[in-house]
């Protein structure tokens, strides 16, 4: 019995010479090893790995996290998996490993529970610890971990295991290149995020770079890399159209400024394929003082470099 | 190294210190801007229920809260008539909470309903079951931390968050948690949430004589929805509250997030019960708050929403949910829910190549229900396994080159 018969569509679909060559191969054939190199974990002195047989993906997640898994999804979520450290009856260190779609979909997850004021360390693109949690990010992935136990040995043992997970991933560890266009004067550390869908409420702006600025009147700024003019174009006409009211300046790029009626002040423009805007900026000038820097970054990035994230 | 208690209750304050300090600066820059409070518009035209015996009524439409970063969004919906509003302890590690706390702030305490869901502190994720870790004291002291998150003395529901068996739902440590913080005045009203087992959860909260509220996962596509029905309409009797989550049954009929479920129409499908009082639905943009708060006028389902339904239900047969019993029955503990997965790739979505991958993936020894002489494995969704299993799995003899 041919081993596609179960199939009719693809049957169909498929040549006769094309089936006596997987009949052929059928014998010889030995079943593909697609072992992911971050199915296992790195082995830790005197601790024992314990892996979660279940790995996790975008249709189970939520059995693991319920809700949270949501936003996970949002972020192009591919799968996780979970491996524990034991000792003795008592003690366990949890280590998840979120791989996700792309760079820019795991630092603007990581980024979304990321809050500026932890201590931050040095492993991966950005770790930081508290007690009892220790996530960062590496690449692809976000890994979180955690444990209940207190004290230098549990510390020493969690930067262990991230060290060596870290090591291990091999990945690219640098921030999204699209934040190097956000301004840096007046930027609150660490306030950096990435997010895929829905920017500021709607639905046509996704791929948003964003960060917290000011002082006593704290504002924000975003950058999106759109995948195309033409996606860029047609998010700000949209925008444009859905928060009517503000005022057109088409001498300097294509900007506009309105008071939108869900978030405020809000200066814009469209270069290419990027839009970028100030959110909450009160002062019209400080704002195209913001975004003239930015579209000055965007100059200077070479064609072939605007990638979307 | 075991847990040093008081350590932990270090940490915990610290984080409410640290981390709430450092989000209340954070999410006020995103608030800056926002709509003040303003009252409802057209109130008359909502639908409400009462939820349950605990005097509170609500409209249909309630908003499940999933981000932080969308601040704006919470007062847009208030102006829709939206009043409840549900987030979880665990929620963006804490930033939800956080933000909602924001927000609130200028609001009456008496203008707004707010759930959060707080978990055991230990569950066997396989089972289900909640280990001696789980105790009233580590509850508690996440609950309080929540509370500081939101800026509130009191959440208006309090969910045990993620119970999926009966013994975890009767769970004496967090039967005495929930009722220590309805004592306490921390809580106004407790209950569960569920998206496992769901019946013999909410079977079990009947049966407790404590929970005043379900939260179950409910939508369109639940095999057992026949049998979900008649649990609520239970609960219901005994007084308990229902709310629906899910209810959009993943939003997307592919895994590759392509193909989306008309959701307005799922939100309309789970509301015809009336036992169910409202639903949560997940709310990131300003076009589905209007679009889910417009049914709180008018939950009418139309013949195009119906046919989309059924439609959408079409795969539905072929979706494992992945509550992983079948695993424990089968003599060589074989994954099948990945092949069942795998199997829905195949038959629903006709794509072989995804279904390969999957099943290459799982290190599967060959033909692995050819040398059983009786299948031990009892699917809760009534899947005839072994058969899918044999079916599927024949795909492994095909050299992936050739599917490309």
């Amino acid at each position: 019995m041919c081993p596609l018969s179960f199939c009719p569509d693809v049957l169909q679909m498929r040549h006769t010479t094309t089936y006596i060559i997987i009949l052929l191969s059928i014998a010889l054939a030995s079943p593909a090893s697609a072992q992911d190199s971050t199915s296992s974990f790195p082995s830790l002195r005197e601790w024992t790995i314990v892996e979660d047989k279940t790995v996790y993906n975008p249709n189970n997640l939520w059995d693991i996290i319920d809700g949270a898994a949501d936003l996970f999804l949002e972020y192009g979520f591919v799968d996780l998996h979970i491996g524990r450290y034991q000792k003795g009856e008592d003690s366990e260190i949890r280590t998840e490993l979120y791989k996700f779609d792309s760079e820019a979909d795991a630092f603007g997850m990581y980024s979304q529970e990321r809050n500026p004021e932890y201590t931050f360390i040095n492993i991966g693109v950005q770790a930081y610890q508290e007690e009892g949690v220790l996530n960062f990010l590496t690449g692809r992935y976000y890994v979180k971990i955690m444990t209940q136990l207190r004290g230098q040995e549990t510390l020493d043992a969690m930067t262990t295991i991230a060290k060596s997970l870290d090591s291990r991933l091999k990945q690219h560890n640098e921030l999204p290149r699209n934040l190097s266009l956000l301004p840096a004067q007046q930027k609150h550390l660490n306030s950096e995020q990435y997010v895929a869908k829905n920017f500021l409420g709607y639905a046509f702006f996704r791929q948003a770079y964003v960060a917290d600025y000011g002082a006593s009147k704290p504002f924000r700024i975003f950058v999106i890399a759109a995948e195309s003019t033409e996606e860029a174009k047609s998010a700000f006409g949209e925008f444009v159209k859905t928060s009517p009211g503000g005022t057109s300046d088409t001498s300097r790029a294509e900007r506009y400024s309105v008071r939108d009626r869900y978030n405020g002040a809000i200066e814009i423009v469209h270069k290419g394929n990027f839009i970028a805007g100030t959110v909450n900026l009160e002062d019209r000038n400080l704002a195209n003082v913001y975004i003239d820097d930015i579209l000055k970054r965007v100059d200077a990035v070479p064609h072939d470099n605007r990638v979307s994230k | 190294m075991k847990t040093n208690e008081l350590d932990r209750r270090q940490f915990l304050r610290s984080a409410a210190l640290s981390g709430a300090g450092a989000l209340i600066v954070s999410t006020s820059k995103l608030m800056a801007g926002y709509s003040k409070p303003a009252p409802p518009t057209d109130e008359k035209k909502l639908i409400k229920r009462k939820l349950g015996s605990t005097g509170i009524e609500l409209p249909i439409v309630s908003m499940g809260v999933m981000r932080a970063d969308n601040a704006a969004l919470i007062p847009a919906a208030m102006k829709t008539g939206i009043v409840h509003f549900d987030t979880a302890h665990g929620y963006q590690g804490g930033r939800n909470e956080e933000m909602l706390g924001e927000v609130f702030k200028d609001y009456p305490r008496n203008s707004f309903i707010i759930a959060t869901k707080v978990p055991p502190e230990e569950v066997d994720n396989v089972t289900g079951l909640l280990k001696p870790g789980s105790t009233s004291k580590a509850f508690l002291e996440k609950l309080d931390l929540s509370l500081k998150r939101l800026r509130l003395e009191y959440v208006d529901i309090l969910y045990v968050h993620g119970i999926s068996t009966r013994d975890a739902a009767l769970f004496p440590a967090m039967i005495e948690a929930v009722r220590e913080a309805k004592k306490s005045g921390r809580a106004k009203h407790i209950g569960m949430s569920t998206h496992k087992n769901e019946p013999e959860v909410i079977q079990a909260a009947i049966d407790s004589g404590i929970y005043e509220v379900v939260l179950t996962a409910l939508n369109f596509r639940q095999d057992n929805y026949q049998e979900m029905k008649r649990v609520i309409a239970k609960a219901a009797d005994a007084g308990i509250g229902i709310i629906a989550m899910k209810t959009m049954a993943g939003g997307y009929l592919d895994k590759d997030r392509k193909k989306p479920i008309n959701c307005k129409a799922a939100l309309k499908f789970v509301l015809q019960d009336e036992h169910v009082t409202t639903a949560i639905p997940g709310i990131t943009n300003f076009d589905q708050l209007a679009d889910n708060a417009s049914v709180n006028a008018d939950v009418t389902l139309t013949n195009e929403e119906r046919a989309d339904l059924a439609a959408g239900k079409d795969i539905g047969g072929l979706y494992c949910p992945g509550c992983d019993r079948c695993v424990s029955n089968c003599t060589k503990a074989l994954p099948i829910p990945e092949i069942m997965r795998a199997y829905m790739y195949t038959y629903g979505y006709r794509d072989i190549e995804m279904a390969h991958s999957l099943l290459s993936s799982l290190d599967l020894p060959p033909h692995p229900c050819t040398d059983c002489g009786k299948c031990t494995v009892q699917c809760a969704k009534g899947f005839p396994v072994s058969e899918r299993v044999k079916d599927i799995t024949r795909l492994l003899d095909v050299p992936s080159e050739f599917l490309s």
